[in-house]
């Protein structure tokens, strides 16, 4: 039986009179296929949530990265509401921002100092702000159609930005070294630093990994040119390399910026940068309200040992791999066309013959219908909380998906 | 200035354009256009954009250029001047190079904008007429912003493909990307590669007058988005931009 969505459509109604958007933000559902998702969960544990019209699902957006360790961890919930229980919002702040910025630095490859914020966006602006004060220069390069949050120097489109908040800022394609070189010698003298992920993840299109030497080039043009390296690592932190995304792909930035993953879904983001780069971010003053909020640091903490002692990323990295190659051998034999880049624990999902999506959309929707909690738009993320028979009925569920995709577009 | 430049190519373009329609589908400006059967040219400048409007037997023809058979030729000396005439504001006569005294024709060209003028700013008008004048503006307007506006031409050139927007069970228009030229078109495109669907012509006049919450209304199915979302976020950009121009 196929899900339906009376209740989620009549709080959408309800929420629409006294919200924009109904739901605002990423988390505004017109990227799904609205009529076949839900708008509202009731619960979520393990690598499930149930929505309010009691549908359960096997879910790959994990709130867009943050759950890593599965919904409702007990042990990342216990250490957050012992914690809670000594207070929150403190001036000065527990003990626990030493304990955490030691913790960053003794796990994160390129981390001699950690600072704590609430979310990506946060370090974004901050690493940016250390960058520029640390070379005296203003332009700032960052990739065409990277996301690095929705302040107004990141590029993003939406009201209210003035051409004027990114005149200091020079894009280049992502992966492109000769373009960056020439980005740098166009400027000469004026970047202060340049803002990667570390891999390209951008929406509506095939993830991209660095080519061999891609990093070394990069590191070695920022070294000459006196360039602030930054990697952006809120959305692939963590579930790559615990050591930071930078570790597995063979460089050290100057900075690196955390979030997501960091404490399965307490809100807290991370700084870190090498000891060259903290005399300088001594100088910046950036903070917000709730930044040194003590629960959070405890959950981050515990989830941290806890993704350390499961080997969190390998079980991503090996329940991806489990899904591509399923989706990819049902998918074929359905005579269908079917792709997955990226990452194993961050797939994004797309079909060879089309560019206008009208199959993946096709898909994702069937695969809602049925349980199964896919994004057509944007990576997904896998969970060290998916297990092996998770998969296995996902699986189950995408070949119901494939034939009707079959059956509606013939290849 | 540019503004004035690429406004210009908007009302010889997309705005003269829904005479075609007014004629074909109302009855009123069925009437109107068929007292006279003849030619006007509206010639901008020395090097600015051309069109003729052909009266015949009660249809109306827009082309671009001048017509040699186009019996009034309007010349306005600048493109500030056109879209003065086109909004009632400002100084916006045209110098008649020719044809001043075909005055029925002239005449028929003022009753029937009059009349458009009605139906899309006026109280209580024909809501399906009106929101197929709304997409016909649209599409029309879209192929010139992309292909004029320098700050929105970056983005089209990244566009491939056809954007088609229709009302449910009713009228369609569709934008066709990534030749050399931007083009809009009436009718449905044999295969677009986006779709935005509204569920009816009320909906849409309201989504065209800035009245609704348009991820609200996504969610809730009064506008179906499907197919390549990427091309909608641009083209989302681009309806804003419309409405500048057009306000």
């Amino acid at each position: 039986m196929a899900y339906t969505f009376a209740k989620s459509r009549d709080l959408f109604v309800r929420a629409n009179k006294v919200i924009p958007q109904g739901v605002y933000g990423h988390f505004n559902s017109a990227t799904t296929v609205p009529g076949s998702y839900p708008y509202f969960i009731s619960k979520a544990k393990g690598p499930r949530f149930w929505d309010v019209d009691g549908n359960e699902y096997i879910d790959y957006v994990c709130a867009y990265g943050p759950m890593i360790l599965g919904y409702a961890n007990d042990t990342v919930d216990k250490a957050f509401a012992r914690q809670a229980k000594n207070g929150t919002a403190t001036m000065p702040p527990s003990t626990l921002l030493i304990d955490l910025a030691e913790r960053m630095v003794a796990v994160n490859d390129c981390a001699d100092w950690a600072m704590f914020a609430k979310n990506g966006a946060d370090t974004t602006s901050w690493a940016l702000y250390i960058a520029r004060g640390y070379r005296k220069r203003n332009k700032i390069i960052l990739t065409k159609g990277g996301y690095h949050g929705t302040q107004p120097w990141a590029g993003s489109n939406h009201t209210g930005i003035s051409p004027n908040d990114t005149k200091d800022i020079v894009l280049v394609p992502w992966g492109d070294p000769v373009a960056f070189q020439q980005a740098v010698e166009e400027n000469k003298g004026q970047i202060a630093g340049a803002m990667f992920t570390p891999y390209h993840h951008p929406v509506f299109a095939h993830s991209q990994l660095p080519a061999p030497g891609f990093w070394n080039t990069i590191r070695r043009i920022c070294d000459e040119n006196e360039i602030v390296l930054i990697i952006d690592d809120v959305r692939a932190g963590w579930r790559l390399d615990l050591k930071g995304s930078a570790h597995l792909f063979g460089f050290k930035p100057d900075l690196a910026c955390y979030c997501k993953a960091i404490a399965n879904g307490y809100p807290i983001s991370a700084l870190v940068g090498s000891e060259k780069m903290k005399q300088t971010a001594s100088k910046v003053f950036h903070t917000g309200s709730y930044w040194n909020n003590s629960p959070e640091m405890a959950a981050a903490l515990a989830c941290i040992d806890e993704m350390e002692r499961i080997d969190a990323p390998r079980i991503c990295r090996e329940r991806g791999e489990q899904l591509r190659e399923g989706l990819i051998a049902r998918a074929q034999a359905h005579g269908l066309q079917f792709e997955v880049s990226g990452p194993m624990a961050m797939p994004f999902i797309k079909f060879a013959n089309e560019t206008n999506f009208k199959r993946s959309q096709l898909f994702c929707k069937e695969c809602s219908l049925r349980g199964v909690y896919f994004l057509w738009h944007h990576n997904m993320f896998i969970s060290a909380a998916h297990t092996a028979k998770d998969i296995k009925q996902t699986l189950e569920v995408s070949d119901e998906a494939f034939k009707i995709v079959k059956k509606e577009f013939g290849s | 200035m540019a503004r004035d430049k690429v406004l210009a190519r908007i009302n010889l373009d997309a705005i003269l354009s829904n005479l075609e329609i007014l004629a074909a589908e109302d009855h009123e400006s069925a009437s109107l256009a068929a007292r006279w059967n003849g030619c006007i040219a509206f010639k901008v400048g020395t090097r600015g954009p051309r069109t003729t409007l052909t009266f015949s037997d009660g249809a109306i023809s827009v082309r671009a250029g001048v017509a040699d058979t186009s019996g009034i030729v309007l010349f306005f000396p600048s493109e500030r001047m056109l879209n003065n005439m086109f909004s009632g504001e400002g100084i916006g006569f045209p110098l008649p190079l020719k044809g001043l005294i075909k005055i029925k024709g002239l005449l028929t060209f003022m009753k029937l904008a009059q009349r458009m003028e009605k139906i899309l700013k006026g109280d209580n008008p024909p809501l399906e007429l009106k929101a197929k004048l709304m997409l016909n503006t649209i599409a029309r307007t879209m192929a010139v912003v992309a292909n004029h506006d320098e700050a929105l031409k970056p983005s089209a050139a990244e566009l491939r493909g056809t954007a088609e927007l229709r009302i449910k069970d009713g009228y369609a228009v569709h934008v066709k990307f990534g030749g050399p030229v931007v083009s809009g078109h009436r009718g449905a495109a044999p295969d677009p590669d986006l779709i935005m669907e509204f569920k009816n012509s009320q909906f849409f006049l309201d989504l065209a007058d800035d009245k609704v919450d348009t991820m609200a209304a996504i969610c809730l199915e009064d506008m179906h988005l499907t197919g390549d979302l990427h091309m909608g976020d641009i083209v989302n950009g681009f309806l804003d931009k419309i409405g500048e121009y057009l306000a």
